[in-house]
């Protein structure tokens, strides 16, 4: 409205009508009415308790913390390469009789199959080299076969994961690492270790990497589609605070500090993080109080002086 | 004598004169029903906006593909003035801005043409908006869709924000759009309904199915289609072949390809749920969140009728709402409206009853009363007829200036005449007059005063003239008061001369006394006397006069200023402003806080706000702006109903102060729009520096505030804010992506599908349409590490890739944190551009030392100081044009007038002498507007300039009544002293009634508190204040100087 006080003097000179000088009256008092400066924001500010607990502000003591930082990859569950026992005919031979059907499971010495060896016509039995499940079955009665696979036993009881590792996980990938691994509909999930890192690259700029999980109840089979957390690294921290707790003021990292009701910028510097805690290096000492949740209010109320509204 | 022979023909057909006028009134009444009624005068300038909605653009690409493209066709559109244009996340507005007076209608047909001529230009799926057809008067009626607690959907739900916000947008918009005078109506808050496609990233894997393939399949699988008609044993049928997907589960069924024997469906690879929308905007309504909608009048149209209209055809919608929901009023522009009416109407209706009782008091005729103030009705049914044609809308403003007092001055002068004339008429015959006889002594006394009448009418009609040299936003305030004025100016003057004369001729039949009424006679004991004294020593009232009026010119510098006294529409609004990077969740529960802390205060019926950006953006508002009214209770359901409102206004303030986070600015509803509209830069002095890049820009602007703060006299000194919206910029590894086979828009499109989401096509209800969108699962996007994982598809891997045969059959992919960098920036939070070039606004008040050699020192300031980058430039503005233009005009305007009243003066008494001895009752006349202002504690306002200025013509007035008798009276042969002692002592009646009428016709005013009063009350006090000196001081020095005058004219002649 400044302008419309400065317009004031004209109308007053609508009154030089009546031949009074214009000069005694266009001095018409300019009153701005905005004197608000950009201030400089402190770096503090206070809030009553009952604001504090109905914005939902709450504080924590900075404390020490387990970070457990995850990487999570895709993968596929292949069956334990040792444990698929490919069964074949010990000399060229008939197939006289099958005990077997796929998905039946075997046990190890059990008779899976009679067959005739067609140069001595003398009749021998196959047997199951190990504990397991018929995956596999080429033969039928009566079918003459040479060096072909007739079974395929697999002991499923472990399976691998294949997880895909991109050259930015590879990097803190290790063996040894705890994995949690999740079927696609986050139904079951079992517990692991890294056991083998590929030491090359693959074709699409994949390093394979391997967990071996049990799999007594039969639910993670060959070829399932999974999602796996590797725990790569745990560490403990001295100083840790919520992350919500951190915000960004001028580029720089802040929490809050609280302290009789006064809340105080502190800047800080900030080491791993876990999405859960981070690591305070530096600005925060171990049993300070901080406000853990709802921080933004806090960098809301000491910039709001900055806050305006722009058309 | 052409006078002689309208006023004979006026009388001697009284009847037709009669008929003329009850047609007139007639007609006027009939106008009133088309009279645009509002509050306030409209000081929207002719404005079109240009909306367009871009769904997850950051400002940088809302500027560079939509803003600068419909600028640019925008230029050189005829009778532009300029264009603005601000680029925000989601959102490109550009407003065109019209020279006055521009026709808006035409300007939107020449915009949609130019806008059709750019379609091809803008990104796929812009399609820029024209706002609604509304000016800042515009948002008459909100209301708010509510939902009883026990109330459920038809699937046994709590109604959520997103069904309320159906039930808005399709049962009640629709309705309330067909209300004529309605232009738009705006829906803000809630959700709009989404179907959401989910993608679950591991299972794509385990498919082997791409985003993409998705989007292509919901693409595909959701139309109708017709194929004709076939003819059969002579019936036409036609063929049609219906595929679009109508629900959740028909979307989940949908086979997106066949993996073995089995088909792969939608739910196999993804969630499918009614997601929520990224939205700009939300409600809120007493710490809750809300569905409001805004009504929007259409420009021109009559608020009052226009907002019952919605208000009725509300109520109708509700008894078909389903049950348990309820839309209620919050806003109706009506309320508003009506109390102001009701305070103008309730000014006048006292007014005009005092002043008939003054007309009685003082002539003793009640017939002679009852025509004078038949005029005042009459020549407001004239000036509303005016009015009405040339869409002068009627406010606050322009009816609340009328002072019936002074309108009927010259009915007063000419009514008075007469009955003297009939009263010495009778005396002289000793009976009762014959017909001729009166009509006779009508005309003759409506003679001898046309010339001071209708001098004095016009002299006042004149010195509103420079009100019309005013323009821009103060123009626009005033020409309708000014309008008004001389509107209702004008027909009590033809009434005066045609209507008054024969409504005497027939009413006035009974006996007229001549006598004076003891009132009239004790004045004149009072008077005669002083004017005695005065004329004796005659150089002493001079002096005293001069004394006085040095004192009082030197009391009004003391006086404070401001320029119009704020209408208070009862009601709050306040700006509730939040750090630039707030978001809209954040904002809305911080809203949240503050309306519960507002409705703890016992005074306010409803508190409501409007966060972010509507669905049409007549108000682009960032997220961290919040738009907060506050609907108070009449002040009689108040637990104190003396508590002042501004007491109110302070407590509220303070204690929303204490909320942490928030900054406010308190204005009202009405006044906050008008200043959104305008959203000029509104310093005094405004230096704009154009050019491209945005960091540079800003570097010059913190330069140019700098040295704008060294110039003496440069106050608040601010720079726009540019500051920085948290960004998080994903940018593409261009070799990594080469190596992949992978192009920018695969990333882009990834990035896409997991925040904001890739819209499909349309799910059809009956009439209600939603958006299909393949989006993500928020916690999959929820932070730079969890955008890190999103994975990209490599459909087609590049031969680079040496895969291994079982890597082939598998789809590849990789993160995008592989192939991106992700980093965490201050991006630009709103970019403005002015006339097709982006720019930075500095402003500065100017205090102290006038505005031009300022304006000079900068200019010389920065040519020596400041260095702009080859292609910048810098700009002048700010509101020191509009002065310049103004002043420039007032000069030549106000001269002008003078010379016209002076002219007119002299064309009445042919005297220069009389025509200055007639000018000094002006001051006189000031004097006593400048202690009644004091005395009640008012600063100069533009509300106290016009009543000097009506002031300055009732001086005039009485001045030329007082003067044209004593010349009369020495024409027929008196001396100079007799002259004006008898002159002065008959003109006694006319001018004490005619400052009685004026002064009294606004003592309603003076003293109304009822909503609007405030605006009107210094008008009425300096005309109050004013008319009691200048009535005094005409008939004390007026005649002592003339004589003084005379006297010394006649020495020197002899």
């Amino acid at each position: 409205m400044n302008f419309l006080t400065k317009i004031m003097p004209h109308f007053i000179i609508i009154l030089a009508i009546a031949g009074i000088t214009s000069n005694v009256l266009a001095s018409g008092d300019d009153q701005h009415s905005h004197d608000e400066h950009e201030e400089e924001h402190s770096d503090r500010t206070e809030i009553s308790p009952y604001y504090m607990q109905t914005s939902g502000i709450k504080t924590a003591v900075a404390s020490a913390q387990n970070l457990v930082q995850y990487d999570t990859l895709f993968g596929v569950i292949t069956p334990v390469q040792d444990k698929v026992f490919s069964l074949h005919a010990t000399f060229p031979s008939m197939v006289e009789k099958i005990y077997v059907q796929v998905g039946d499971t075997v046990k190890k010495g059990q008779i899976l199959a009679r067959l005739t060896n067609i140069q001595t016509l003398q009749s021998y039995t196959l047997k199951s080299p190990s504990n397991g499940e018929v995956t596999s079955r080429s033969v039928n009665t009566g079918n003459r076969i040479d060096a072909e696979e007739m079974l395929q036993i697999s002991d499923l009881s472990k399976v691998w994961v294949n997880l895909s590792a991109f050259p930015e996980n590879v990097e803190r990938l290790q063996k040894g690492q705890r994995t949690k691994i999740y079927d696609l509909h986050d139904h079951e999930s079992a517990l692991g270790n890294i056991s083998y890192i590929a030491p090359q690259m693959s074709g699409g700029h994949i390093a394979r990497a391997r967990a071996v999980i049990d799999n007594s109840e039969g639910h993670w089979r060959p070829g399932m589609h999974v999602k796996a957390d590797v725990e790569i690294s745990t560490l403990t921290v001295p100083i840790a605070v919520n992350v919500d707790a951190i915000q960004t003021m001028e580029n720089e990292s802040v929490v809050f500090k609280y302290h009789d009701n006064t809340f105080t910028v502190t800047h800080v510097k900030i080491g791993e993080s876990d999405g859960q805690w981070t690591e305070i290096l530096s600005g925060l000492k171990a049993g300070e109080e901080y406000v853990s949740e709802n921080s933004f209010l806090i960098k809301a109320d000491i910039l709001k002086s900055g806050a305006s509204h722009d058309h | 004598m052409t006078i002689n022979h309208l006023i004979a023909f006026a009388i001697e057909k009284r009847w037709f004169v009669m008929a003329m006028t009850l047609l007139l009134a007639v007609l006027g009444i009939y106008k009133t029903t088309q009279l645009p009624i509002d509050a306030v005068p409209d000081i929207t300038n002719v404005q079109v906006q240009i909306n367009s909605s871009a769904p997850g653009y950051s400002p940088l690409e809302a500027e560079q593909r939509i803003s600068y493209s419909i600028e640019n066709a925008m230029a050189g559109i005829p009778k532009l003035d300029h264009t603005r244009s601000l680029s925000r996340y989601g959102l490109s507005q550009v407003t065109v801005i019209f020279e006055e007076g521009t026709d808006i209608y035409w300007a939107r047909q020449q915009i949609s043409e130019r806008l059709q001529g750019i379609q091809g230009e803008l990104p796929a799926g812009i399609e820029p908006n024209l706002g609604p057809v509304a000016s800042g008067l515009g948002e008459i009626f909100t209301y708010a869709i509510q939902a009883d607690e026990n109330a459920l959907t038809d699937d046994g739900k709590p109604y959520s924000s997103e069904d309320l916000r159906t039930i808005q947008d399709w049962i009640i918009r629709p309705q309330l759009v067909k209300v004529p005078g309605i232009t738009e109506i705006n829906s803000m808050g809630g959700y709009s309904r989404e179907f959401q496609v989910a993608p679950i990233p591991g299972k794509l894997f385990a498919y082997k199915v791409t985003i993409n393939d998705l989007v292509e399949t919901l693409k595909n699988n959701n139309q109708n289609s017709g194929a004709g008609y076939i003819e059969r044993n002579g019936e036409q049928w036609l063929i049609r072949s219906p595929g679009q997907l109508s629900n959740l589960d028909e979307i989940a069924q949908l086979v997106v390809t066949r993996r073995d024997d089995a088909p792969v469906r939608i739910k196999d690879l993804a969630e499918v749920k009614y997601g929520k929308e990224l939205r700009t905007g939300s409600a809120t309504l007493a710490g809750e969140e809300t569905v409001l909608g805004t009504a929007f009048m259409l420009l021109g149209e009559n608020s009052r009728t226009v907002s019952k209209a919605v208000a009725k055809k509300l109520t109708e919608i509700n008894d078909f709402l389903p049950p348990g929901i309820q839309a209620i009023p919050l806003y109706d522009r009506t309320t508003l409206v009506d109390k102001t009416i009701e305070t103008v109407r309730t000014n006048l209706f006292e007014g005009a009853v005092l002043v008939i009782a003054v007309l009685f008091v003082l002539l003793g005729n009640i017939r002679a009363a009852f025509i004078v103030a038949l005029v005042i009705p009459l020549s407001m049914l004239f000036a509303i007829t005016g009015m009405a044609m040339n869409r002068v809308s009627g406010n606050l403003m322009s009816l609340g200036a009328i002072d019936f007092g002074i309108i009927v001055d010259g009915a007063v002068i000419v009514v008075e005449n007469a009955l003297r004339r009939l009263g010495l008429a009778q005396k002289k015959y000793g009976r009762l007059l014959t017909l001729q006889e009166r009509l006779l002594e009508v005309t003759e006394s409506t003679k001898e005063v046309f010339s001071p009448a209708v001098f004095g009418m016009l002299i006042i009609m004149l010195v509103y003239l420079p009100i019309f040299a005013l323009t821009g936003i103060e123009g626009k305030m005033f020409h309708p008061m000014a309008f008004t004025v001389v509107a209702a100016l004008l027909g009590a003057l033809l009434f005066s001369i045609t209507f008054v004369p024969a409504a005497i001729a027939i009413i006035v039949k009974g006996k007229v006394s001549e006598e004076e009424n003891k009132v009239m006679a004790k004045a004149r004991q009072m008077y005669q006397p002083l004017l005695k004294l005065a004329l004796n020593n005659s150089p002493v009232v001079f002096i005293i006069a001069i004394m006085f009026v040095s004192a009082t010119a030197y009391q009004s510098t003391r006086l404070g200023s401001e320029f119009l006294p704020q209408l208070d529409e009862h009601d709050i609004a306040l700006h509730a402003m939040r750090i630039p990077g707030t978001g809209i969740e954040q904002a809305t529960e911080m809203q949240l806080l503050l309306e519960r802390r507002i409705m703890e205060f016992p005074e306010v019926k409803h508190v409501f706000s409007k966060i972010g950006t509507a669905e049409i953006a007549t108000d682009p508002m960032p997220p961290n702006v919040a738009d907060t009214f506050l609907i108070l209770k009449p002040i009689k359901d108040w637990p104190n109903p003396q508590k002042p409102k501004q007491q109110l206004v302070d407590e509220i303030r303070h204690t929303i102060e204490e909320i942490p986070g928030n900054n406010y600015e308190l204005t009202q509803p009405i006044e906050m729009r008008f200043n959104e509209l305008i959203s000029g830069v509104r310093a005094d002095v405004a230096l704009r520096i154009y050019g491209d890049d945005l960091e540079a820009l800003a570097q010059a602007g913190t330069k140019v505030s700098q040295l704008l703060s060294q110039v003496s006299g440069g106050q608040d000194v601010r720079m726009e804010q540019a500051k920085g919206l948290p960004m998080i910029s994903v940018i593409p590894q261009r070799d990594h992506l080469a190596l992949l086979g992978l192009s920018i828009v695969d990333v882009q499109d990834t990035l896409r599908a997991a925040v904001s989401g890739i819209e499909t096509g349309l799910i059809y209800e009956g009439d209600r349409r939603f958006k299909l969108l393949v989006r993500m699962n928020e916690s999959l996007s929820k932070d730079p590490q969890a955008l890190a994982q999103i994975p990209v598809f490599i459909p087609n891997p590049s031969p680079f890739l040496e895969l291994e045969a079982d890597e082939q059959s598998e789809l590849v992919f990789v993160p995008l944190g592989e192939i991106a960098d992700i980093v965490e920036i201050q991006g630009p939070n709103q970019i403005n551009r002015r006339s097709g070039k982006r720019n930075i606004v500095v402003s500065a008040n100017v205090e102290g030392r006038d505005l031009g050699s300022f304006i000079a020192e900068t200019q010389e300031l920065m040519r020596n100081e400041l260095t702009l980058p080859a292609g910048y430039w810098l700009e002048y503005g700010g509101t020191f044009e509009q002065l310049e233009s103004a002043s420039q005009r007032l000069t030549i305007v106000i001269p002008i007038t003078l010379l016209l009243i002076l002219g007119l003066l002299y064309s009445a008494f042919g005297s220069l002498r009389d025509t200055l001895i007639i000018f000094t009752g002006v001051p006189l006349a000031l004097t006593g507007g400048i202690i009644a202002l004091t005395l009640r504690d008012m600063p100069l306002s533009i509300s106290a300039g016009i009543g000097f200025i009506a002031l300055s013509g009732v001086a005039v007035l009485n001045g030329v009544v007082m003067l044209s008798f004593i010349k009369e009276l020495r024409e027929s042969g008196l001396e100079l002293a007799q002259a004006v002692w008898q002159g002065a002592s008959q003109r006694l009646r006319p001018v004490l009634m005619t400052a009685l009428v004026a002064s009294l016709g606004f003592v309603p005013m003076a003293f109304n508190t009822g909503t609007g009063a405030e605006v009107q009350r210094p008008l009425a006090t300096v005309v109050i204040g004013g008319i009691i000196s200048s009535t005094l001081l005409t008939l004390v020095v007026l005649p002592a100087l003339y004589h003084w005058a005379h006297s010394c004219f006649k020495k020197k002649n002899t």
